[in-house]
């Protein structure tokens, strides 16, 4: 009996060593220097080659500015951003601060997972108001900080441009424009120019694409707007007909990535490109060959051409920057985004080499070389001011899903566009009930 | 120390050593930990599958029946989605294992010095399947591919063909570049039942009359029956699972030309957050895997 006792306490004693040795023996005290406060970012930026380099050098340097705060940095690949933060999140585990992209900041705000910053952020940062409302705003409050802008501008190929006939100086303005240029230039330029960069993939990205294009057809009527459903619109059935024209004339690839027409950009077999700010150093990184001098002497940018209405739109497709909720460093999150997104050291080591202009009211004051680019110049100028929103929200990723069937359906069959939109207006309808 | 927690732990009453008891209490850890891992989270996505519980809606989480279950009776994508996992399962299956018939039989009879052949072949099988995904999706590129390449040098068509945009070609895509990486994983299995036919077996078939497809009818094939069902059942498991290939070439397009129903689950849990309706379609998928599944540990104890 003594023995068998002596041995139940063999194996508790041996049982309490492990629990020690793995560390398991309740919560680990606060460091030593409790002032230090580590701030988790989750980002894509730090994972791509293109940005590496550029933002380990800014965050070097903002915790050099600021010793007390530490920046843990954990790569997320872009496709798995939002799916990775809904399961930190859910799981109880989300970063202090993340970098999301377009519909992400009101998906996640829609979730509860976020907090507000109207009070959070510095007011040293100044952005203008649509862009705000177009990238955060949820139910009264702005869930999002604008980092850098992702909005598609017209990039058109002076090159080609003058190659098919055409005034390289002259790009669309117009629809109309647009569709006699492509007619032009297909007929004279070689086989293997593609003439537009159109993404019709069932993405949320696919719509981003393809929305300012509807609301040209719509004279701005959003097919979403609120509850409000109008896919079948006349507006909508012209765009239907457009987009299935394109495909049909071989004007575009179908079911192309737009990321996947960039390589074509680089080899200047695209006439007329939909694409960010970045494209710029897109192209370098694909075609080292290529210097600035070179992308200013082909390439020219201006804002996507005007439906029957005269207006010019893009859609919102921001980086931006998210605070949790749940985070317990919010002030030093918010510090840290607002030095990513505005501080002058950032946009000329990230925002300026990388290629994207800024949002910040001074900030080209602050650093002129963003003027030297007749590229940012027309971002800034012609693009941003035309940004509007999508419908983001908690049916988003839903609708998007049945609008770019429909578009795929309407591109890769000869069934009638009139039914295959009423489907959609159906579907659209049931979840927006 | 160990006999003596072998004498008053494992021993029956009546002082005889119980090794089944021994047994069972060895594998209980494993079991437990399995059970948790494998068990609960079956049980969790069964209990959501009951509620309304989309993420991105929190203030409408609420218990909902079988209301799940009601909306995927006339959710027609879901229906697409079923129908397209049995086509493209069957489809791969039936394929490959043709496919890993011949090739077995082909190279059941090279010459010893070419047997390095054997271990090229299985290269396939080894390539992850993204990569064959990415591999394929640029075969069949309406612009670059070289499937199309090859078709139209050998005038088979007129002109480039937009593989992984329409309807019909997009799924002939994406069961080529499955059959390409699994026929070596038929011809693996079938080699070895190859190997183990006796050879005086066949002999006798010969010197009987038989004819060569005389005898791989009445003699390999009987001797082939057992491996064959089992290795195609397995594929029927795994290709009802699987993912990254469709997913990288076609992302289920166009429109749902593509659209498994695992894909379709992987939308709706993770690009739209519903997670309640993702689980009720988890759980009608796990129903239809469970009885394949059976099957297939039935086979493993039939005595073909």
């Amino acid at each position: 009996m003594i023995m068998q006792k002596k041995g139940v306490f063999v194996w508790i004693a041996m049982a309490l060593f492990a629990f020690v040795l793995t560390g398991c023996g309740g919560p680990s005290k606060p460091a030593a220097d409790s002032k230090v406060v580590t701030v988790t970012f989750v980002n894509w930026v730090s994972a791509e080659e293109g940005t590496r380099d550029k933002m380990k050098d800014v965050i070097a340097q903002f915790e050099k500015e600021n010793p007390n705060i530490k920046i843990d940095s954990k790569t997320v690949p872009v496709s798995d951003m939002m799916k990775q933060l809904t399961i930190m999140s859910t799981g109880g585990n989300p970063p202090d601060v993340a970098q999301v992209q377009g519909d992400g900041a009101i998906t996640l705000a829609s979730g509860g997972f976020l907090e507000p910053i109207d009070e959070l952020l510095p007011k040293t940062y100044v952005v203008p108001q649509n862009i705000l409302d177009a990238s955060g705003l949820w139910k009264g409050k702005h869930y999002a900080i604008p980092w850098t802008p992702n909005e598609n501008a017209l990039w058109y190929n002076k090159k080609l441009m003058a190659q098919a006939g055409l005034d390289p100086n002259k790009p669309p303005k117009t629809m109309e424009e647009l569709d006699q240029m492509v007619k032009q230039a297909r007929e004279r330029l070689p086989q293997d120019v593609v003439a537009l960069q159109l993404d019709t993939t069932i993405r949320t990205i696919g719509l981003f694409d393809q929305w300012p294009f509807m609301l040209n057809f719509t004279k701005g009527v959003p097919p979403i707007d609120g509850n409000k459903v109008a896919v079948n619109s006349e507006g909508m059935l012209a765009y239907g007909e457009w987009i299935r024209e394109q495909v049909k004339q071989g004007n575009t690839l179908p079911g192309k990535k737009y990321g996947e027409f960039r390589t074509m950009a680089a080899q200047n077999r695209l006439l007329f490109g939909f694409d960010g700010s970045y494209l710029h150093g897109v192209l370098k990184s694909l075609n080292p060959a290529l210097t600035d001098k070179d992308i200013y002497e082909t390439w020219g940018v201006t804002a996507i051409p005007a439906g029957a209405n005269g207006k010019h739109y893009t859609a919102d497709g921001n980086h931006l920057l998210v605070i949790f909720k749940a985070s317990k460093n919010k002030e030093a999150a918010a510090k840290f985004a607002e030095y990513l997104a505005n501080n002058t050291y950032s946009l000329t080591k990230y925002h300026l080499t990388a290629g994207f202009v800024p949002f910040g009211a001074d900030a080209s004051k602050r650093v002129p070389q963003f003027n030297e680019s007749p590229l940012n110049k027309a971002f800034i100028n012609d693009v941003l001011p035309s940004v509007i929103s999508l419908p983001y929200g908690p049916n988003f990723a839903k609708a998007s899903e049945i609008l770019m069937s429909g578009v795929q359906e309407i591109i890769t069959t000869d069934k009638p566009v009139p039914e295959i939109l009423n489907k959609a207006q159906s579907k659209l309808e049931e979840i927006y009930k | 120390m160990w006999g003596r927690f072998k004498n008053t732990v494992l021993s029956t009453e009546n002082g005889e050593d119980n090794s089944t008891k021994l047994a069972a209490l060895l594998i209980a850890p494993a079991l437990a930990v399995m059970g948790f891992i494998i068990v609960y989270p079956l049980l969790e996505a069964l209990w959501l599958s009951f509620f309304n519980y989309q993420l991105t809606k929190p203030d409408e989480y609420a218990f909902a029946m079988a209301q799940n279950y009601g909306h995927m009776l006339k959710d027609d994508v879901f229906w697409i989605a079923l129908k397209n996992t049995v086509f493209f399962t069957f489809a791969t299956v039936f394929i490959g294992l043709l496919l890993g018939l011949l090739m077995a039989l082909a190279i059941d009879h090279i010459a010893e010095r070419f047997a390095s052949i054997r271990g090229l072949i299985l290269i396939p099988w080894v390539v992850p399947g993204i990569v064959v995904g990415y591999l394929f999706m640029y075969m069949f590129d309406v612009e670059v591919g070289i499937i199309n390449y090859f078709l139209l040098k050998a005038n088979i068509i007129s002109k480039y063909l937009p593989w992984l945009m329409k309807e019909d070609l997009s799924m002939i895509a994406v069961i080529a570049a499955h059959v390409w990486n699994q026929a070596p994983f038929y011809m693996l299995m079938i080699t070895a039942g190859l190997k183990a036919i006796p050879d005086d077996v066949k002999e006798a078939a010969y010197m009987e009359g038989a004819s060569r497809w005389e005898e791989f009818c009445h003699v390999t094939l009987p001797y082939l029956k057992g491996i064959l069902v089992i290795s195609s059942l397995l594929m029927i498991i795994r290709n009802f699972n699987n993912f990254p290939i469709i997913w990288t070439m076609t992302g289920g397009g166009p429109v749902y030309a593509t659209t498994t129903s695992v894909i379709y689950i992987y939308r709706e849990a993770f690009e739209q957050y519903n997670l309640g309706y993702a689980s009720a379609v988890g759980v009608v998928w796990v129903a239809i895997l469970l009885i394949v599944s059976v099957v297939y540990v039935r086979s493993l104890q039939k005595d073909f």
